[in-house]
């Protein structure tokens, strides 16, 4: 692949995505603008909130103004790094920075550990295939896979932090938040509690990705195994490991890196019921309370970064095709 | 009093121990709420980590954005309050910081209050009559621009001067003002507020969104990582007894589920969730935590829409309210988790206010023949169906609660299946709280609605429930009588005679089959045992109100 072509397909998609990103703020604008009264919190109060005061809240907010006048501001303050204000008087960008080095932080951990995994099993499982060991990966793969994240949550909470933590006499595993408030000390000092509270996030979140990624590992390794070009390379006399990792793996890695791409960029948006359970406040968080405060301005802060990494991601996995496959070309 | 979507996450408590209304649970039974008695004796030193189910929106509590039970937690042992309202509804004088306040005159309505000479500021400023004219010139709404809450019972007031080097303050009202004691319950320093960036409304408004440096109480606020933790740390310039903790961690869980295991694990201390049976259950089971089941301000009720037809005959409200059976109601839902539960026949008080007063009469007790009698004298007829008519129009209703709310559902069935013995049809209509709160509810677009409402000590914020045309009068309810009682009650400056217009009113709204009040909801508190003097209090001073004897054992 050529440089210039690659630089030129990178732009066109880029800006292929910004009406799409355009249209998606119109929607989710228009959405939330109908879903109620976001100043219902303050009328339903008593003793009544002043009339004035009301007035005032609306005119700040700008809901005084027409939808298509009030959507007119925000874009054009978007454009000037202005999320305009929030109901609940919070610093959206000052939110939108915590909550994705939060989300992050727990994320980014977790899909190593399952990408890794997930490739090593889902090729073990298809070079096995019908062995005790594939039909065990199977069985915790889909097991893993059925298992909803707040039950794993409470299991994980129990055994794995309370019992345990119980057994040691001291807490080292934790079940809410990312580090204990006020935290002090070097960051080696702090590090083992960072540690513990990454721990039972980090299984749960990697032992969902993991079990769908070793499934489309197993399958897609399964149909390399048994195309063509591996039989001739076989039959030329190949080592069974060189087929294995120089020919079979790279063409198997085509559909998963696709998969973790997409997927790793919609987790980043926020992995709701993950930081929710354990009580981490990052986008997941960002998006629940946004939509129930209905707080459109922050609900389409998230919804705008959201987008741009999932457009990102897509992007990288569009890149990673012709890294893998030198077959791929970008016209 | 407002309806529970807003006042409701302010989780009224009720410290009931004293009034033997409370269940205690855990690994020890009750001994570590105070009451109104004296605080246990606790170390000096130590933390507390609170799982805060939000977080404060700011720190200025008078503003109508950051008047949420939040920010009230928070600012409970920060700022100085005339008077507190204690876990048994009495509304006392916080003695620590007021020498007195008292009623000094009738007419005009002059109240004299005398503050404690040692009080000041952290800064060293002394708290003064300053401080309640800059209280009183914010909140009492000639000032448009100031984003204040309420200017309730501050629009009565006429002057605020003060005297005796501004530690005497006297305050005259124009329009009197019955509940007097509810006002200046949080005191700002006039002297910070005033030079605060952007002006003196901008100030108010706005000024204290990120902090307040400054402390009136046994606390001062910290640390504050948005989206993480709160804390609260001693204030050693306080004038009053010293906070035995060092510090009060507000560490933000919004997600009540994860308080039990936090709790267990000992990430946190103290926990204050909604209480739900599998929650309750999960917490009384956890080794070395005491826990307080209580029964607060907050009470249950059925609320008729007089503009739905059919519901505007005084008839049909009084069969339904005669045909509901609150007692096995309550048995089936609440009383699982705490059986100390009793039906409310008031609608002003509740049951462990001392002004309270059974007006139900025969209501609510499941007398079907006498709910299907006064049907059949008001001329409606049951058809084959079993559903009474007049005219051809069948008395089939809307039953609209909040949605997802297990409780308040399974009160819906019930409801259903009562009605349908007294020939009553009911269907159910609910919608998540949003939309039930923030839409149905004020466009009346309902027939028969259950929430809850969340009362204070003060009854005359009933009037904007219960008199013609209120901000909440959501079922458009209207008597010339009770407005004027309500008016007149308000005049009214003893407790006593006060009470007696107030359970008048009651009696009133009984015979006029307004609501019917079903009974008080639960609070629940639970915490280490290694600490004391924790407590519920049902008001809304909320559990932080005496965070200062808090401490070790």
């Amino acid at each position: 692949m050529e440089g210039g072509s690659l630089y030129a397909y990178a732009l066109r998609r880029v800006l292929i995505s910004l009406p799409l990103l355009l249209f998606s703020s119109m929607i989710v604008y228009a959405l939330v603008h109908f879903a109620g009264d976001p100043l219902r919190d303050l009328k339903g109060r008593n003793p009544p909130v002043p009339e004035a005061v009301l007035d005032a809240r609306r005119s700040a907010l700008g809901l005084d103004k027409s939808l298509p006048e009030q959507y007119w501001n925000w874009l054009t303050g978007i454009v000037s790094g202005d999320f305009g204000p929030s109901i609940k008087g919070i610093d959206i960008g000052q939110d939108l920075q915590v909550r994705l080095g939060v989300t992050l932080r727990m994320v980014v951990l977790a899909m190593l550990i399952a990408v890794v995994v997930a490739m090593l099993v889902g090729v073990l499982s298809a070079v096995k295939q019908y062995s005790p060991i594939d039909y065990t990966a199977t069985l915790l793969g889909f097991l893993a896979l059925s298992m909803p994240v707040f039950w794993l949550a409470a299991l994980l909470k129990e055994f794995l932090a309370i019992r345990l933590n119980q057994a040691v006499g001291k807490t080292i595993v934790y079940t809410v938040g990312d580090r204990t408030p006020n935290l002090e000390g070097s960051f080696f000092d702090k590090l083992p509690n960072i540690a513990g509270h990454l721990v039972l996030p980090t299984i749960a979140l990697a032992a969902v990705s993991y079990a769908a990624w070793s499934r489309y590992q197993r399958s897609s390794m399964l149909d390399v195994l048994n195309s063509d070009f591996i039989r001739l390379a076989r039959a030329k006399g190949l080592s069974k490991r060189r087929v294995l990792v120089r020919h079979a793996l790279r063409c198997a890695l085509i559909p998963i890196t696709t998969v973790v791409a997409l997927d790793v960029g919609a987790i980043l948006g926020g992995a709701v019921i993950t930081e929710r359970v354990f009580a981490w406040h990052g986008m997941g968080e960002m998006l629940l309370t946004s939509v129930n405060d209905q707080d459109v301005n922050r609900l389409l802060a998230w919804l705008m970064v959201s987008a741009v990494i999932v457009v990102l991601f897509n992007l990288i996995a569009d890149l990673l095709y012709a890294f893998l496959d030198p077959r791929i070309r970008y016209a | 009093m407002s309806a529970r979507h807003t006042l409701g996450r302010m989780l009224p408590l009720v410290l009931a121990l004293s009034l033997g209304a409370a269940a205690c649970g855990g690994s020890s039974a009750g001994t570590a709420a105070p009451g109104d008695g004296e605080p246990v004796k606790a170390k000096v030193g130590g933390s507390i980590t609170y799982a805060a189910d939000q977080e404060p929106t700011g720190f200025n509590q008078l503003t109508s954005k950051d008047s949420g039970t939040s920010v009230v937690n928070v600012m409970q042992g920060v700022l100085p309050a005339v008077f507190k309202t204690h876990p048994d509804f009495t509304v006392q004088l916080d003695e620590a910081f007021m020498d007195s306040a008292e009623l000094t005159k009738d007419d005009p309505q002059t109240i004299t209050y005398k503050i404690k000479a040692a009080a000041k500021w952290s800064d060293g400023v002394d708290i003064s009559a300053k401080d309640f004219e800059y209280l009183w010139k914010a909140s009492n709404g000639t000032n448009k621009k100031f984003d204040i809450a309420s200017t309730t019972g501050y629009e009565d007031i006429a002057s605020v001067t003060g005297s005796d080097a501004d530690k005497t303050v006297t305050v005259v009202f124009k329009t009197k003002y019955a509940d007097w004691k509810s006002l200046f319950g949080a005191l700002l320093p006039a002297h910070y507020m005033t030079k605060l960036p952007g002006g003196l409304e901008a100030g108010f408004n706005t000024g204290l969104d990120k902090g307040f440096p400054l402390s009136g109480g046994p606390f001062k606020i910290g640390t504050y990582k948005p989206t993480d933790s709160l804390t609260l740390v001693r204030n050693d310039a306080y004038f009053g007894p010293k906070a035995n903790l060092d510090s009060v961690v507000f560490r933000f869980l919004p997600e009540s589920t994860t308080q039990p295991d936090a709790l267990k694990n000992g990430e946190v201390q103290l926990i204050y969730p909604q209480p739900q049976l599998d929650l309750v259950a999960a917490v009384k089971a956890i080794p070395g935590v005491k826990s307080q089941t209580s029964f607060g301000l907050s009470f249950e009720h059925i609320d008729f829409n007089f503009k739905t037809p059919g519901l505007d005959d005084p008839a049909v409200r009084k069969a339904i309210a005669m045909g509901l059976d609150v007692d096995s109601m309550l048995k089936r839902t609440v009383a699982q988790f705490d059986d100390s539960v009793k039906p409310l026949g008031n609608r002003i008080y509740v049951n462990n206010q001392k002004e309270y007063a059974d007006n139900a009469g025969p209501y609510g007790k499941a007398d079907v023949a006498a709910a299907t009698k006064l049907l059949d004298d008001a001329g409606y007829a049951k058809g084959a169906d079993g559903i009474y008519a007049k005219g051809g129009k069948k008395l089939s209703f809307r039953f609209s609660t909040t949605a997802g709310n297990a409780l308040r559902e399974t009160q819906g069935e019930l409801f259903k299946v009562q009605m349908k013995a007294i020939g009553i049809d009911i269907k159910i209509d609910n919608s998540k709280a949003p939309i039930l709160f923030g839409e149905r509810l004020p466009k009346g677009n309902y027939d028969i609605a259950d929430f809850a409402w969340v009362a204070t000590p003060f009854a005359t914020s009933n009037k904007s429930i219960y008199s013609t045309d209120a901000g909440q009068n959501y079922g458009k309810y209207s008597n010339p009588d009770v407005d004027k009682m309500f008016v007149d009650a308000n005049l009214i400056l003893d407790d006593g005679k006060r009470a007696e217009a107030f359970n008048a009113i009651d009696k009133k709204l009984w015979d006029d089959m307004v609501t019917v009040p079903l009974y008080q909801k639960p609070t629940f508190i639970a915490f280490s045992d290694k600490y004391v003097n924790i407590a519920d209090n049902a008001s809304s001073e909320g559990p932080f109100w005496n965070v200062g004897t808090w401490g070790l054992k």
